[in-house]
């Protein structure tokens, strides 16, 4: 196992962020988590990122605090967070100087793939900025890959595109966490789907389940909702 | 290493056109000064009014940087940032350090400009009353220790824990309270200071014109040593604390 969430309870005053939340995350797997809007993603996200702390409750990566364990979590935050100036060159020494296990090959790599400009992030499209973005985190060499809607902005085909190379090719040794409330998006991606409603796991299961039984992720998403 | 270079180059990139344009204020102060006073050495209100002006400069440059540093902070926190450079596995003290390093090598030469001129132009001429390079080391330590680790400490705490009403009201009583704390820890602390440590002489301007003030500088027995031992070791405990908090500052 490498990571778990163990009755974990978020409060922000007095509104609930996630609620006695439970799950554990294999190495190997990629995981969609979904929901609606304020279902519960970002927290579930952060709180395994360690960016929050439960309110009550633990969490672990990797037998320890996500403090603890950062050096092997990549999380990306669904906020166009980077400075203006910046350059993908920029970006490249960010982070080749702050993490370790940033690969400046693979780094390359996925600024082709992911057709990323060589201009100042000031200057780029909401959709290229989220693609810097995600080719910054996607070239670490971590265990557990954190994703807050990374693909938000980023025009239909090439979501589609991105996304299936991103899961094809996924690491047998990390897991991958990417939320989104997009749900026709996980059909045929994820091996594993996660539904979050009101802050509260509402189905967890394996996609090839949903297939045998005839069901969509969809249709499960509709049916939690109802 | 390689995350402090990376860190300093970062900090630099954020506030390198701000350091730029400090070093322009002490070009414009010095330029100013040329062109309006005369040499006029015997005229001392004058000079210590030009005195004045300068240290007024250099405090106001100083606050104005130290400002500009703490609220980077609560920016970068709105601005999601945090979440880019909390997630790093570099620990919290060395964001501070790069922040500080950053910040006093500002201060520094903007300062280090200021007293340039001061001591080397308008106090040579006469035009003001120059300052002993001690002397001047001494001043800025003591305000630099004073003022850049309190700032930064501020800025994490704003940064991590944005006031709410029912702190709010706390603030406005403690803002209120404030100048009388701050009397009563004067005498308090000035109780204390000439008691332990020699005090430390500060060397006389060239104002041999006037004797009268010459013997007035001599008889002042120079600035209190405690003070600057004090600073340090808050500035010890602030950076500490400073560092600790940052590992609980939630993104």
């Amino acid at each position: 196992m490498l990571a778990r969430l163990n009755g974990v309870t978020k409060r922000y005053g007095k509104a609930e962020g996630v609620h006695e939340l439970s799950l554990e995350l294999y190495p190997g797997q990629a995981v969609g988590l979904l929901g609606l809007n304020g279902s519960g993603k970002t927290t579930t996200l952060k709180l395994l990122a360690g960016m929050l702390f439960p309110t009550t409750g633990s969490v672990e990566v990797l037998g320890q605090s996500p403090r603890e364990s950062r050096g092997q979590i990549a999380y990306l935050s669904d906020a166009d967070n980077l400075y203006a100036w910046m350059t993908p060159h920029d970006a490249e020494r960010l982070m080749a100087g702050l993490y370790p296990d940033f690969n400046q090959g693979r780094y390359r790599e996925l600024l082709a793939f992911l057709e990323v400009p060589q201009q100042g992030y000031r200057s780029m499209s909401r959709g290229q900025r989220a693609r810097l973005r995600l080719a910054m985190v996607l070239s670490r060499e971590a265990r557990l890959f954190l994703l807050d809607e990374p693909l938000s902005g980023i025009d239909v085909i090439s979501r589609d595109r991105i996304l299936k190379g991103l899961v094809r090719e996924w690491r047998e040794e990390a897991c991958l966490v990417l939320s989104t409330h997009e749900v026709s998006e996980a059909e045929g991606i994820f091996e594993r789907v996660l539904l979050l409603r009101e802050g509260r796991l509402a189905l967890d299961a394996q996609a090839e389940d949903l297939r045998v039984k005839g069901q969509s992720v969809k249709d499960a998403f509709i049916e939690v909702l109802a | 290493m390689n995350a402090l270079k990376t860190l300093l180059w970062l900090e630099f990139r954020k506030f390198g056109v701000f350091g730029l344009g400090l070093l322009l204020v002490v070009a414009g102060w010095f330029f100013m000064a040329r062109q309006t006073f005369e040499w006029n050495g015997y005229n001392l209100e004058s000079a210590a009014m030009v005195f004045a002006v300068t240290a007024f400069v250099a405090v106001g440059g100083s606050i104005a940087c130290l400002a500009a540093l703490m609220m980077d902070f609560g920016r970068e926190y709105r601005a999601g940032r945090w979440s880019l450079l909390l997630g790093s596995p570099q620990p919290g003290w060395l964001h501070l350090a790069a922040k500080t390093v950053l910040g006093a090598g500002v201060l520094t030469l903007f300062n280090g400009g200021m007293w340039l001129v001061q001591t080397f132009w308008l106090g040579q001429v006469g035009v003001s009353l120059p300052i002993g390079l001690g002397a001047g080391v001494w001043l800025y330590l003591l305000g630099g220790l004073a003022l850049v680790v309190p700032a930064l400490f501020l800025g994490l705490w704003v940064a991590a824990y944005i006031p709410g009403k029912a702190t709010l009201i706390a603030t406005v009583i403690g803002a209120l309270g404030l100048g009388q704390v701050l009397e009563w820890s004067t005498r308090l602390l000035s109780g204390a200071f000439y008691k332990w440590l020699p005090p430390w002489k500060l060397p006389a301007p060239s104002v041999e014109q006037s004797p009268a003030v010459r013997m007035q500088w001599d008889s002042f027995p120079g600035l209190p040593t405690e003070a600057f031992v004090i600073l340090s070791v808050l500035t010890a405990l602030f950076f500490y604390a400073t560092s600790r908090l940052w590992q609980e500052v939630e993104a």
